[in-house]
């Protein structure tokens, strides 16, 4: 078992099969071998630490994703648009949760969870017009009129022909 | 907030003039300040957490959603720059992202030429649809440094297409593609000089070749450690021998998907015997996921001959030659049986693969034979019949035979003891060809319909009136009940409880077996054997009538009827047209007790 102390002094115990889909608490247990010390995480929440555990508890003994770069198309657009039901229920959370666990998932080096956060991120831009988007993320309009007039030829490329 | 405006009137034009600039300077600064307290708020949003790395990934992960999503000539595939729209932090983030802008779009000269630049170093991705600038191609195959994806295909082969790819292709020659991993090359069939592909160029990373309508020496280096190889539309001279073939393939031992067509070592018309190959000969391909060969049955079976490979997803498109098909029938059939067992039987971690689904359609006028591990293959639901879909996940077979009429029945015959077809559960029928007594068993023979629970059926009278003698008994010639018996016999496809018939035509005679009533009669015997149905569906179907699914409902509960024809129209016309005229009527019957 793993001991892993959270931003504001929660210890959670955590099976180390689990934690060790944090590829930065798998490398540090690496470094140390075998201890009781806990393990600081100074940059994650009780609140989203239990979220990650949570994840990785469900995702327990899975593979790892791999670094090889071929894959074919179709594995690339499944990689790119495909979140699995329980992902997407797991992820449901407030704004505030969702970044939080996005900002946990890349600290704590767990790939597939920083995949699923920034793919519904991508899923809420998807088809809305730039005010939905600024309301949604609560964003207001700050461009000079010159990036203005650079957005608009920007839109006008679809139409050069 | 008070406005202090100058007391100066307009009767002295100097001092006005240097109040109004004054003023005009204030609303700047003012406009200025107005902007620096929206960037301001914008930082407190809970997304302005994200630092602009995560920020940037979730750009990329959204543009790549776009471009799944999107052909490369519609416009909408731009529709990600929006996340360059939204604030001045999101656009320098956006802006900073090289990765975002490394899929210029090929339609637009001033869209090229702007993320070229954007993207700076990053490996670029070019891809054409059905429009394009041929410009912008060549202004982007200029970087050939940082190619990464090249899909040149020109299906229609234009010109001054054709002469682009010649250019790309002198360039490789001479220059190396560090980064290209996967280069697709089409010039379409109507090219009088063919395009060959170098026989060495560097691209020590290429992974994925794709080439129609182009040659390449089959020694070349190119063809060496790639895990995707298509070669489709050889031309003649250039096709491999065996030896050939077999070599190229030894390069690439990581291979996992393979597409020959046309492209397969050709064998004399005359062949009486497929060449023997000592088992040296063979080349073993263990990461062979996708195997799709296209010639000639005999030029498929000699080169099936030597892969050996654990393969689940197989395409044959087999052609008879001019010569003896049902010699080449024979020839091959043993060593496509060998192929199929891999599909279908035990592979060496004793995981099962089971066909549980299977389509037979006739597309172009072949044979089409598709089987799938899956029992509802979502590809199949779409559209009848299915030709181009993405089956990986389904572990499909399929198998296309175009061979002369009279060999349909030997062929399906023999397919149906091939294929172990016990666990098929569903079946979708859309073909065209003419049918033959006993022509359902000869497709599901060996218990092939003991587990059928769902078929779908579009296709000629005949399939229709076959199917419903075969649904009646296992003998095929059923004689119509006498004095109100019905037919006794094994019942065939006890597990049948959804029917779709689709597009189809009953017929009132009584020289056939196809009335509603003769369908109602078939559909009580299995109620009687307690097996009747729990779904019908008729749709787009004629000769069946209110009446007739009203006696239906009786013995089904689930009807779906789409009411194609009405009693009133059918009647009506019956009678304006054939009142009085030499139709004999006794040959006509609803077959309904009255």
């Amino acid at each position: 078992m793993v001991h892993l102390v959270t931003s504001d002094n929660v210890e959670f115990v955590v099976d180390k099969e689990v934690v060790e889909r944090s590829v930065l608490i798998k490398n540090m247990l690496e470094d140390v071998g075998e201890t009781d010390q806990s393990i600081p995480l100074a940059n994650v929440s009780s609140a989203v630490l239990r979220k990650v555990i949570e994840y990785c508890e469900h995702h327990r003994g899975e593979p790892l994703p791999s670094a090889d770069a071929d894959q074919n198309q179709d594995e690339t657009r499944k990689r790119t648009t495909d979140i699995s039901e329980w992902d997407q229920k797991f992820i449901t959370v407030d704004q505030e949760m969702l970044f939080e666990i996005i900002l946990a998932a890349n600290y704590l080096d767990i790939k597939s969870l920083l995949d699923v956060g920034c793919k519904t991120v991508a899923n809420m831009i998807k088809g809305k017009t730039p005010d939905e988007i600024r309301r949604l993320f609560n964003i207001v309009n700050d461009f000079t009129p010159e990036e203005e007039a650079q957005i608009k030829k920007e839109n006008e490329w679809a139409e050069d022909r | 907030m008070t406005l202090c405006c100058p007391k100066v009137t307009p009767d002295n034009p100097v001092l006005a003039s240097r109040a109004q600039i004054e003023i005009d300077d204030e609303i700047v600064a003012l406009e200025e300040r107005t902007r620096a307290l929206r960037t301001c708020r914008n930082s407190l949003s809970p997304i302005s957490s994200l630092p602009p790395e995560l920020l940037s990934a979730i750009f990329v992960h959204h543009a790549q959603q776009t471009q799944c999503l999107h052909e490369p000539d519609n416009p909408d595939v731009l529709s990600w720059l929006i996340v360059g729209h939204i604030c001045r932090h999101w656009r320098g983030v956006a802006l900073g992202t090289p990765e975002l802008w490394a899929t210029p779009f090929l339609n637009s000269s001033t869209a090229t030429d702007e993320m070229l630049t954007r993207s700076k170093m990053a490996p670029l991705n070019l891809k054409i649809g059905r429009r394009y600038r041929i410009d912008a191609i060549q202004k982007a195959l200029m970087h050939i440094e940082r190619l990464q994806v090249v899909s040149l295909l020109f299906l229609h082969g234009d010109t001054a297409g054709h002469r682009c790819i010649m250019e790309f292709i002198d360039k490789l020659s001479s220059c190396s593609a560090p980064r290209l991993k996967s280069l697709a090359l089409d010039v379409g069939d109507k090219q009088t000089s063919r395009i060959v592909i170098p026989n060495s160029f560097s691209a020590p990373n290429l992974c994925k070749l794709q080439i129609k309508h182009c040659d390449l020496s089959w020694a070349s280096s190119v063809l060496t450690g790639l895990t995707v190889l298509h070669i489709k539309k050889v031309s003649l001279e250039r096709l491999p021998t065996l030896d050939e073939l077999v070599s190229a393939l030894r390069r690439m031992p990581a291979l996992h998907t393979l597409t020959l067509e046309d492209a397969l070592p050709t064998l004399s018309p005359h062949t009486v015997s497929l060449p023997h190959t000592s088992h040296t000969m063979n080349v073993q391909l263990l990461h062979l996921k996708q195997l799709r060969l296209t010639a000639k049955i005999l030029e498929v079976a000699n080169v099936l001959t030597c892969i050996e490979s654990p393969t689940s997803e197989v395409r044959l498109v087999c052609r008879a030659s001019s010569g003896d098909p049902n010699k080449e029938w024979n020839l091959s059939l043993p060593i496509i049986s060998r192929a199929l067992e891999s599909c279908f039987k035990d592979t060496p971690n004793d995981f099962r693969q089971v066909p549980r689904s299977m389509q037979l359609s006739s597309p172009n006028s072949c044979i089409r034979l598709h089987y799938s591990t899956v029992r509802n293959p979502l590809s199949w639901a779409r559209e009848m019949p299915c030709h181009d879909a993405d089956l990986s996940a389904e572990c499909p077979v399929i198998l296309d035979f175009d061979f002369p009429i009279e060999m349909r029945r030997t062929i399906l015959s023999d397919l149906g003891r091939l294929i172990p077809l016990g666990s098929i559960e569903a079946m979708y029928c859309d073909f065209f060809f003419a049918c033959w007594d006993g022509f359902w068993a000869d497709i599901l023979t060996r218990g092939g319909a003991r587990n059928l629970a769902y078929m779908y059926l579009r296709g000629p009278n005949q399939a229709l009136e076959e199917l419903l003698k075969s649904l009646r008994s296992r003998k095929h010639s059923v004689s119509r009940s006498v004095g109100g018996r019905s037919q006794q016999g094994p019942i065939f496809s006890p597990a049948l409880s959804h029917l779709v018939f689709h597009d189809l035509e009953f017929d009132s005679s009584v020289f056939n077996w196809m009335r509603p009533s003769d369908f109602l009669d078939v559909l009580m015997d299995r109620v009687n054997e307690g097996r009747g149905l729990e779904h019908l569906t008729i749709t787009s179907t004629s000769g069946i009538f209110a009446r007739d699914v009203q006696l239906l409902r009786e013995v089904v509960a689930d009807v779906n009827w789409d009411e194609y024809e009405s009693d009133e129209e059918y009647f009506t016309d019956t009678e304006e047209d054939y009142d009085g005229d030499f139709i004999d009527y006794e040959d006509y019957s609803d077959g309904y007790a009255s």
